[in-house]
């Protein structure tokens, strides 16, 4: 049972340690200047100078902007979502401004978050909502419109209001569809957070890599770059596995699961 | 008909707009009135618009034309007194049986002593004790359609609407929830509309047998059952009465059935 579930997760290690061995043979053997391209060891060291006292705060500090963007944008994408695919007056008028912006990369809008709220906190968490709002809106949409009719016919004939139907129904059912857009916008969430941590901020993950990047400390730099690959990656098991439980109701067919 | 009429459809007609562009008239001036408290019986071939028939009464699909109404009020939508089961399962499947089974019940006026007896009594009918808190993706076919029936039992509408709500079952629990249908509408003044394919269930349960055409479906003729209702399962289904009147059944479906195979 144990072995079970720690066997895909060693399989999953196998790549990056291969990736990582190949790297620092190529720097010791001087294929690779480490100038340019520090070894996994060096970054190690960086990483043990630096300590927890050092990169715990700035952590603290980023993953804060992402929680509040995620969750804002979760809220706002599932009941804006929700209208689009209820209201077909609120899907017209809502479509054509989300579909403009679907192609246009969010970090380019920190400039202006920027001459709104200043630098700091806001436009920050700004950009965050922007870029996990769309993938949730999308996913409910999509959730919600395509709920199985005789589900909703079945709660009608009990007698429920629009609004019990919604919460009752609608919602539920849309619940696997939900799931996966915020999933992908978890992942957006740290993207676009790092990147505008890097142009406007003053604490965070994304300004120790610009300033360390900008002073030519590069395995200080590699070693935060490490810090945040981990913690992207754990937050994303972890949400997997809050699908995972949430989800234990569905009906996965005959797929033996992976992927999402 | 001896009891005032509670359901009368006039002329009621259907028409589907095909995915080409076309339509498709799945319903064409059908008439019929299902008295207070009857128990009615509809067969007909596949795809003559049997299903679409019981969504217009329950409310859920419009008519192109015509009216139906319930005690004398047009249905303009769905509604409590209607209760439905359809073909297939349209259980909340991120619920658990017991809570099914307890959504329409929550919704009704009960104190939540009652809902939880009333849920395990309906759990005891249909002999699913021990499944309370499964999800329906861990039962089979037949267990989640009796799961279906009862949550809609739960809802004690006035009008039961089944679409073929035992084909999935196997023959005994298949009996076995028949005479759990005939005991509840023996027990109430409900009235019930059954959808089948098995002419032989169509006897055994209703008091009268319409049959639909080929497609455009129309109610070209029905069957008046007289069974001797007293007597134990095995001894009416034997009888000669039985059988004659199933025959009589059997003979204007197999023409139907014959017609829309010619298609
Ligand atoms: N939403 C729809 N759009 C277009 N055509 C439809 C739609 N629903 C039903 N039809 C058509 O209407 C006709 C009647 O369908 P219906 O499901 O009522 O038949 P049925 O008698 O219940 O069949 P079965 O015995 O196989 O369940 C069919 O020809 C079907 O293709
Ligand atoms: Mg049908």
């Amino acid at each position: 049972m144990l072995l079970g579930r720690v066997q895909p997760f060693l399989k999953q290690l196998l790549s990056p340690v291969i990736l990582v061995l190949i790297w620092e043979a190529s720097v010791r053997l001087g294929f690779v200047d480490s100038e340019f391209l520090p070894s996994p060891g060096q970054i190690l060291q960086a990483m043990r100078e630096m300590g927890a006292a050092e990169l715990l705060p700035e952590l603290a500090a980023t993953l804060f902007r992402i929680a509040i963007g995620f969750f804002i944008a979760a809220v706002v994408g599932v009941l804006l979502g929700s209208w689009m695919a209820i209201s077909s007056r609120a899907n017209g008028f809502f479509y054509p401004i989300l579909a403009s912006t679907y192609a246009i990369p969010k970090s380019s809008f920190i400039p202006l978050f920027i001459l709104w709220f200043g630098l700091g906190f806001w436009p920050i968490v700004l950009v965050v909502f922007i870029a996990c709002a769309l993938p949730v809106v999308v996913y409910t949409f999509h959730g919600i419109s395509e709920v199985p009719k005789l589900r909703v016919w079945s709660a009608l004939s009990f007698g429920v209001s629009r609004r019990d139907l919604f919460w009752s129904v609608l919602l539920p059912a849309a619940m696997p569809e939900i799931l996966v857009g915020m999933r992908i916008a978890l992942g957006f969430a740290f993207t676009v957070a790092i990147a505008g941590e890097m142009i406007v901020s003053t604490t965070g993950l994304g300004k120790l890599i610009f300033s360390y990047g900008e002073g030519g400390v590069y395995p200080s730099m590699f070693a935060v770059i490490c810090v945040l690959l981990i913690v992207a990656y754990v937050a994303d098991l972890l949400f997997m596995a809050f699908i995972d439980y949430y989800l234990r109701w569905l009906d996965r067919g005959h797929s033996s699961g992976g992927g999402a | 008909m001896t009891s005032d009429a509670k359901i009368v459809l006039a002329n009621v007609g259907k028409t589907f707009k095909a995915a080409g562009g076309g339509e498709v008239v799945a319903i064409s001036d059908a008439s019929a009135r299902i008295g207070q408290g009857e128990f009615v019986t509809i067969v007909g071939p596949s795809g003559c618009g049997k299903s679409t028939l019981l969504y217009m009464i329950g409310g859920f699909v419009d008519r192109t034309s015509g009216t139906i109404t319930m005690d004398a009020r047009p249905i303009e939508g769905p509604g409590v007194e209607r209760g439905i089961v359809f073909q297939e399962y349209a259980l909340f499947p991120w619920l658990t049986v017991q809570q099914n089974i307890l959504y329409p019940l929550k919704r009704r006026k009960l104190s939540k002593s009652q809902q939880m007896d009333e849920a395990a009594r309906l759990i005891d009918v249909i002999g699913l004790g021990g499944f309370e808190h499964r999800f329906p993706r861990e039962l089979s076919g037949g267990m989640r359609q009796r799961v279906a029936i009862a949550r809609t039992l739960a809802a004690d509408p006035d009008v039961l609407l089944l679409d073929e709500p035992f084909g999935a079952l196997d023959a005994q629990t298949r009996e076995i929830m028949q005479d759990e249908l005939l005991r509840v509408w023996r027990a109430t003044s409900k009235t019930v509309c059954l959808i089948t394919h098995d002419v032989t269930e169509a006897i055994y349960l209703s008091q009268r047998v319409l049959i639909m055409s080929a497609r455009p479906g129309r109610i070209i003729d029905e069957v008046q059952v007289n069974l001797d209702r007293e007597l134990p399962r095995e001894e009416c289904e034997t009888s000669a009465a039985f059988a004659e009147q199933r025959n009589a059944v059997w003979l204007k479906v197999r023409h139907e059935a014959l017609a829309a195979g010619m298609r």
